[in-house]
């Protein structure tokens, strides 16, 4: 540096202001402001740490094989990829390293440059957004832990002390098939602080982000990991409203089992991925997988992340983190709509017809002490009338003024009748969804069909149908994707295709006395069946709706289904038609389980022709695993009689 | 992992299943009764149901909700430094309401909790927001202010 340079730099006025002062005999004020300078140059900014010395810290870091260890991978989300590795976030901001999403040994180097050696600047400096690689560095590196850094980074400190992260549960909003959203469920991660209520943790959502309002586009993009996923930090309170409120799902929570420090780091780790984004994939990098990487964030010795199949339900990552015992008690939330099923069923015939009419408008709150009901009855009356009513304003029957007018005018009269009974709400709760059978199944067979031997064998990834046992799935629900079943002749000693389902959900929501949902069905798929020129494998698209009624064994429904046939022995290739179906699914003990069922199609257009069945179902729960079916059906297609029974074994894993 | 995605891409566009693809909340906060309950949701259609579409696109700083938006419902100053009982009550107003009619429920153990209500007091506490149920929610329309200042004017 010349010392005649006149640049306005620091360095070069700090030497001009020296020299000004060494030509003049004021001694003492230049050792005075020596003195200043030395004391200023103590409190220099906090990041800087001037004892630190960041090229030997790298080089420690490296001698320690840091990157190698566990906990960074954890942090980074790397995975074995090949040789190397490979982080599993997307987002190049994450990374400090221009090649930090493949190297876990540069990306410890450049963090280290970045945390210790970088004065601080704000919010977004590494050392308030690298919370967690901060603390694990420092404990690694055996550095100290700065008190000053508290105060350069009021955003992560204000958060840090509203959540006050001691607790954490795993959330769990059951599926509502009515909602196909909801359909594969979802999982959140609540942090608890010092309150007692649960409703006041804070819920934190990995989700994707899209304004694609288009169905078909938006399906085709989650597939392909076209949208960005973002965890999100809300009050779970708003979570609550959401799912219980407006999707009608129940809410299932699972403490878990960690203690404050190991949920302070996952909120640490949770704060280091905030405006961070992993591309989005429906199957497996969904929520429920990117929750997991938080829990390993809490206690780096479990390895989740690693252990999952092709896709991920969110109920089995219920079970992988139970299979872990970090599970120690689980509590249920019922819906809004839950609770009004649970409400009316609670009414006799009278008071339903009185709840209807309040829920209605037909009948004033106040009117209700006139009709001669005893006050238990009332409140019983009142409080499932304003479920009802608040139930219509979440389905949007109903305008704001009529709501709160309505709403206030049954709690105001609720109000006047004192205590009433003991807590209703904290009724039973159904089984734990991971304590339902599992996901997969495989079925044995052997039976009769057109008056021959067949074996078969049947395979269904997922998930649940009306015959397996209900306990843990939504009762009169059936999802079941991708199932093949093959079938072997005993006698022509041939293996053949008998079915695939891509899709066969059912969604039976029966009818209550407040709501009257429609029971809908979807079918896809190929299946093999008579046909006017023999047995032919046949692709099938189908479709139905209608209502459900719920009877003390069961649930008996009657449906208008659509179908649509297409094979190149059916006359113009095709065969469409309508018809109607009708059965009556029951529980009959506790292990037994019957379902039976008519179904009626005429075809229409192409093929003219009909297709007619009848068939009892019969399921025997041994164990979680192990079930046993007999179905017996008889069945008419295209003028092809035909009988067949088939008992089974099936296993679920 | 390309035929995995591909098969199951058939099946998500039958099913239309986003499984947890959840929109971020827009918050169309107004004031009372009613106007918290659709706080998460663009709008109540079947589309955005069913695919829980966000009509708000990413704001860096709503994905970190701790304190809940104060759009057109403002904390009001004389409430004090609590901020987070105020935004309880403006969040959570209708079943708070249905809480206090009945006289029990998490919503009113909440509220009691937050207000440092000791636990031996909290059955009086109920009982005497039960009986004044009518001073508190008279419009529906009243901001969580005014409901969140009666609530402690009767419960004295």
């Amino acid at each position: 540096m010349s010392s005649n340079g006149l640049s306005p730099s620091p360095g070069n006025f700090f030497l001009m202001v020296l020299t000004a002062f060494l030509s003049t005999r004021h001694r003492s004020i230049f050792c005075f402001l020596c003195l200043v300078f030395f004391l200023l140059s103590l409190c220099r900014p906090a990041g800087a740490e001037p004892s630190l010395d960041v090229a030997g810290l790298q080089q420690r870091a490296v001698q320690l094989k840091l990157y190698e260890q566990r906990y960074w991978q954890v942090l980074l989300h790397y995975r074995k990829r090949g040789d190397g590795w490979e982080s599993q976030i997307d987002d190049p901001g994450f990374f400090l390293a221009a090649n930090g999403k493949t190297s876990p040994r540069d990306e410890l180097v450049a963090t280290v440059a970045a945390l210790f050696g970088q004065p601080m600047a704000g919010e977004e400096s590494p050392r308030c957004r690298y919370v967690a690689r901060q603390a694990w560095l420092r404990k690694a590196l055996e550095l100290p832990v700065l008190a000053a850094d508290a105060m350069k980074c009021p955003d992560f400190e204000r958060t840090l002390q509203r959540v006050a992260p001691q607790a954490a549960t795993l959330v769990f909003p059951g599926s509502y098939p009515n909602s196909p959203a909801s359909m594969f469920g979802h999982t959140l991660l609540n942090f608890h602080g010092p309150y007692q209520s649960k409703q006041l943790a804070h819920a934190a959502n990995y989700s994707a982000f899209t304004d694609e309002t288009n169905g078909f586009a938006y399906a085709l993009k989650g597939i392909a990991g076209g949208y960005r996923g973002y965890y999100s930090l809300l009050p779970y309170y708003d979570k609550i409203k959401e799912y219980s409120g407006l999707e009608r799902r129940d809410i299932w929570e699972f403490r878990l089992r960690l203690t404050p420090e190991e949920t302070r780091k996952m909120f640490l780790h949770l704060w280091e991925l905030r405006n961070i984004y992993s591309d989005y994939y429906f199957f497996d990098e969904n929520c429920s997988y990117n929750l997991l990487f938080l829990l390993e964030a809490a206690r780096p010795d479990l390895s989740l992340t690693e252990q999952l199949p092709l896709w991920v339900m969110p109920v089995d990552t219920v079970r992988l983190v139970d299979r872990h015992d970090l599970i120690a008690e689980a509590s249920y939330r019922p819906s809004v709509a839950t609770l009004l099923s649970r409400q009316a069923a609670g009414l006799d015939s009278r008071e339903t017809l009185l709840a209807q009419k309040l829920a209605g408008g037909e009948l004033q709150g106040p009117e209700l002490a006139e009709t001669g009901l005893g006050a238990e009855g009332q409140i019983r009356v009142l409080e499932a009338a304003a479920t009802a009513v608040e139930l219509q304003f979440l389905k949007k029957e109903l305008e704001l003024g009529d709501y709160r007018r309505h709403y206030l005018q049954l709690l105001s009269t609720r109000s006047s009748l004192g205590a009433g009974p003991a807590d209703r709400r904290s009724e039973h709760s159904p089984l734990r969804p991971d304590h339902g059978h599992g996901s997969f199944r495989l079925a044995l067979g052997l039976g009769y069909s057109g008056s021959r031997w067949v074996q078969e064998l049947d395979f269904r990834p997922v998930n649940h149908s009306l015959l397996d046992p209900e306990a843990g799935y939504l009762p009169g629900s059936q999802i079941e994707l991708g199932t093949v079943a093959l079938s072997f002749n005993e006698e022509k000693k041939h293996v053949l295709l008998k079915r695939i389902k891509l899709v066969d959900i059912v969604s039976l929501a029966p009818v209550n006395a407040f709501d009257a949902p429609v029971s809908w069905l979807v079918r896809v798929g190929l299946r093999r069946q008579a046909l006017p020129e023999g047995r032919h494998l046949v692709m099938y698209m189908g479709t139905g709706a209608g209502y459900a009624w719920q009877r003390s064994r069961g649930l008996g429904y009657l449906l208008l289904e659509a179908e649509g046939l297409h094979e190149r022995h059916l006359q113009t290739d095709i065969a469409i038609g309508g018809g109607a179906s009708a059965g009556y699914l029951a529980q009959i003990t506790a292990i037994w389980r019957l379902h039976a069922r008519v179904r009626q199609i005429h075809y229409l257009v192409g093929e003219r022709a009909w297709s007619g069945s009848i068939d009892l179902a019969q399921s025997l729960r041994i164990d979680r695993q192990n079930n046993l079916s007999l179905e017996v059906a008889r069945r008419v297609d295209f003028g092809d009689w035909a009988t067949e029974g088939m008992l089974f074994w099936n296993r679920y894993w | 992992m390309k035929i995995k995605r591909a098969t199951g891409g058939f099946l998500i566009m039958l099913v239309a299943a986003g499984s947890c693809v959840a929109g971020q909340a827009q918050n169309n906060c107004g004031c009372g009764l009613g106007t918290m309950l659709w706080a998460n949701k663009a709008d109540g259609s079947i589309l955005s149901q069913t695919m829980q579409v966000t009509t708000n696109g990413i704001l860096g700083n709503q994905t970190f909700g701790i304190t809940s938006g104060t759009l057109g419902c403002e904390q009001p100053e004389s409430i004090g430094a609590d901020d987070r009982t105020f935004a309880y009550v403006r969040d959570n107003m209708d079943g708070l309401a249905r809480d206090i009619a009945v006289g029990q429920g998490e919503y009113l153990e909440t509220l009691a909790e937050l207000l440092a209500v000791p636990v031996e007091s909290r059955d009086a506490f109920a009982d005497s927001l039960q009986g004044n149920f009518s001073q508190i929610f008279v419009t529906g329309e009243e901001s969580a202010a005014v409901v969140l200042e009666r609530i402690v004017t009767v419960t004295g």
